[in-house]
């Protein structure tokens, strides 16, 4: 007895360590890779609600309340009240913060999926390059994928156990999936689908094990039913209520909630400018297994995809044994329908995500999530069916090859290949040449403020496509944006111009001395700095004497 | 003589004249050699066709040259002393070994690319011997446009470059690399590879050659270097 608490006690230790590791490790370097226009979009709405207190759901953009709510602490915490004081990093430590209680949801699968299982798949899940890049993104992918997974795991508690905990856990977990991101209707459809088959499953098993009832330890009563229904509901509202209407400010917010589907509707089939995003159904499988770009390496999370597959098999042979025998244990009937749940909830969101031409590399998260449960099955199933020491000293190896494989790749992917577009999680990211023209425009920023000159920036580009750059430009006051090239051009010193303009430009400053330096801001997309004549001579005076 | 004729006499002149005018450069151009000296050959690879054009520009951009270069000469006697010589760099290359660079392939495809992480990165060349070096030829990787930045070329004897070593070329125009402004153009990559030509001869046992990234993106790459010298 003793020994069996010590060996609990044990694990629990080893497990702490094993999460401050994954926290250390995913905090090392947040801030390298520089901010995606989606990031930087994110953190200056979080900006306002930190200086102005306001936020207002917007049915047409940037997803749910939750992230920008959830960032607030995190300033408080760093005494912060100015945007302008903001770093990456304290945006960042949300979703790092997210991705660590996404290990601690798998922590409740652990005595139905078993240990093996439980260890493979949180080492997985730490190694993983898709997880740990999108764990250090300011976006609501990390939130989603935690609530939606919450949901799934307390609905499957609910089942088998009916408490009050799990109903109350699985609403509130579903209304901050929705308030994160509006895709969690295709997962409360896919998780509906797989109650029923599971409900389907169960009732086809019953006779099975000995028994006609559809539970056979907690039988379900129309009372308790009843009950659990308004206590699900009951808790789906409260924080959906508080943070649609951005705490009773905006109460608008609570009927745009159902508006949004309109808009993400046309979306997903397509229409108007997210037909950039569109994408061939086996996208999110070629990012998984092979992808090679330019000079890069080849990237594959294969080894999850190929450990899943024996997970899916294994579980498919305990069923089909189970029909065949027409005889099983409660135990085996309850792990079997537990797979047809995980099953058919993760691989129906996988299946709609494929089918549906709106992508981007981030969506793959929720459906790898579930790849990653069952490649923890896939192990366990191998770790059972072999006993001797030798296939298991092979297994052990199999599995360290695989995670070094893994762990590789998360390396090159988050600090080598970061902006690098050969890496398949670097989507339409901004790339460093453009954190060096920012660098530029301080660097020059402080010449001006020696000789007592104002620093002004403006930055025209006919399409208002200015992301990330406000981002970049929070520290400097005074600052503007424009569609047309303004008249009045005296007493700026640093002009941001996209090429379109550039003619325009040089038409309007009328042989003004400029120095010109061209920027990528993203792949193929450029941005023209000018810079006064007078202060880049300064500038050049002072490299001079620096090498000197 | 009638009009017709004289006419005829007149427009027969100017036209001898002005082939004489155009073919003169033919005619009058001297491809023999300078005295002590001979044309550094160099084997090129296959150009790569495809990819989109550039869309770079740079204030010390060179404009793009389709044709041959001009011969370069070099004294009797020099040879290519960098085949298969050792190379060492600033951090170990993400992709490819070192020893490619002096390997003798050239060709634009991956499996030629050395790449090394982005930043101001090196890679350094170590000759048998102190050598003078009158030409050194440098492919970057030439599937399709690139400008490589801040590319920087020294020679030196000291294997840590602690005095410097002499530069035969900078083109870092903003000293952001911190080893001086450069005078020297940014190039577009092709399978001519960069000829950077030092007439009176530089001496020295170690070449290095520093560079900052590129137009597409952060990272450093090499598919060869050559170093001729006696």
């Amino acid at each position: 007895m003793l020994k069996k608490q010590f060996s609990k006690y044990f694990f629990f230790l080893i497990y702490l360590l094993f999460l401050f590791v994954v926290l250390i490790s995913r905090f090392y370097g947040i801030s390298i890779r520089p901010m995606h226009c989606d990031e930087a979009n994110q953190a200056y709405k979080t900006g306002i609600l930190l200086e102005k207190g306001i936020y207002k759901y917007d049915p047409h953009e940037h997803h749910g309340p939750l992230l920008y709510y959830s960032t607030l602490p995190v300033f408080y915490f760093c005494k912060v009240t100015h945007f302008k004081d903001t770093t990456e990093t304290m945006f960042r430590s949300i979703p790092v913060f997210f991705s660590l209680l996404l290990f601690l949801s798998i922590l409740t699968l652990k005595k139905y999926i078993g240990n093996p299982a439980f260890l493979v798949s949180s080492l997985l899940l730490a190694v993983s390059h898709a997880f740990f890049f999108y764990s250090r993104y300011y976006v609501h992918e990390i939130a989603f994928v935690l609530f939606s997974s919450i949901f799934i795991f307390s609905l499957w508690s609910y089942i088998n156990q009916q408490n009050i905990l799990s109903i109350i856990v699985a609403g509130v977990s579903l209304s901050l999936a929705f308030a994160t991101k509006e895709t969690t209707l295709i997962v409360l459809f896919a998780t509906s689908l797989s109650v029923i088959i599971t409900f389907f499953y169960l009732f086809k098993t019953s006779q099975f094990v000995g028994t006609y009832s559809i539970l056979t330890i907690y039988p379900v009563t129309l009372w308790k039913t009843y009950k659990y229904i308004s206590l699900f509901f009951i808790s789906f509202f409260i924080p959906w209520l508080l943070l649609f209407s951005s705490f009773f400010k905006n109460p608008q917010g609570l009927l745009d909630f159902f508006r949004a589907y309109q808009t993400y509707l046309f979306r997903a089939c397509g229409e108007g400018s997210s037909g950039i995003h569109d994408k061939p159904w086996w996208y999110y499988l070629q990012i998984l297994t092979y992808f090679n770009k330019t000079v890069g390496p080849i990237w594959s999370e294969g080894f999850i995809i190929l450990l899943c597959c024996i997970g899916i098999m294994s579980s498919l042979y305990l069923i089909i044994q189970i029909f065949i025998q027409k005889k099983c244990s409660e135990k085996e009937r309850k792990l079997s329908a537990l797979y047809i749940f995980l099953f058919f909830s993760f691989f129906i969101t996988f299946l709609i995500f494929s089918l549906i031409p709106y992508k981007t590399p981030w969506n793959i998260l929720f459906p790898l999530l579930g790849m990653i449960i069952f490649a923890g099955i896939g192990f366990q199933f191998l770790w059972q069916k072999f006993h001797r020491i030798w296939a298991r000293i092979i297994l052990l190896i199999f599995l360290t090859v695989g995670t070094y494989h893994l762990s590789n790749q998360t390396y090159q992917g988050n600090f080598i290949y970061y902006a690098d577009i050969s890496n398949p999680y670097v989507y339409a990211h901004t790339s460093s040449s453009l954190v060096k023209m920012i660098d530029r425009i301080y660097q020059l920023s402080d010449i001006l403020s020696k000789n007592n000159k104002e620093i002004i920036v403006f930055v025209i580009d006919p399409t208002n496509d200015y992301w990330p750059i406000p981002w970049y430009l929070r520290k400097i006051d005074k600052k503007g944006f424009w569609s047309k090239t303004p008249s009045d051009i005296d007493t700026v010193p640093f002009w941001i111009v996209s090429p379109e303009l550039s003619h325009e430009f040089e038409k309007v400053i009328n042989g003004k001395p400029y120095m010109k330096e061209v920027y990528t801001i993203r792949p193929g997309v450029f941005r023209y700095l000018y810079i006064e004549q007078s202060l880049w001579d300064k500038f050049i005076e002072n490299q001079c004497a620096q090498k000197k | 003589m009638n009009y017709t004729h004289k006419m005829y006499y007149v427009f027969s002149l100017i036209g001898i004249f002005v082939f004489c005018l155009l073919a003169s450069p033919t005619i009058f151009s001297d491809d023999t050699p300078p005295a002590g000296k001979t044309e550094l050959k160099l084997e090129l690879p296959e150009p790569f066709f495809g990819g989109t054009p550039i869309d770079y520009y740079s204030p010390n951009l060179e404009e793009e040259d389709y044709k041959d270069r001009p011969p370069y000469y070099v004294p009797e006697g020099v040879t290519l002393v960098s085949k298969d010589k050792p190379v060492t760099s600033s951090v170990p290359p993400t992709r490819g070994q070192l020893k490619q660079i002096t390997d003798g392939d050239k060709d634009y495809g991956k499996k030629s690319v050395v790449e090394l992480p982005s930043g101001l990165q090196w890679v350094q060349i170590e000759l048998d011997k102190e050598y003078t070096i009158y030409a050194i030829v440098v492919w970057h990787f030439h599937e399709g446009k690139r400008v490589y930045k801040d590319f920087i070329v020294t020679v030196g004897n000291d294997p840590e470059f602690k005095d410097g070593g002499k530069q035969v070329y900078n083109n870092d125009y903003d000293n952001s690399a911190g080893l001086g402004i450069g005078k020297d153009k940014e190039f577009i990559e092709n399978n001519k590879g960069r000829l950077i030509g030092i007439d009176e001869g530089v001496k020295g046992k170690y070449v290095r050659l520093y560079s900052n990234g590129n137009s597409y993106n952060d990272m450093n790459h090499y598919i060869e270097v050559e170093v001729y010298g006696k």
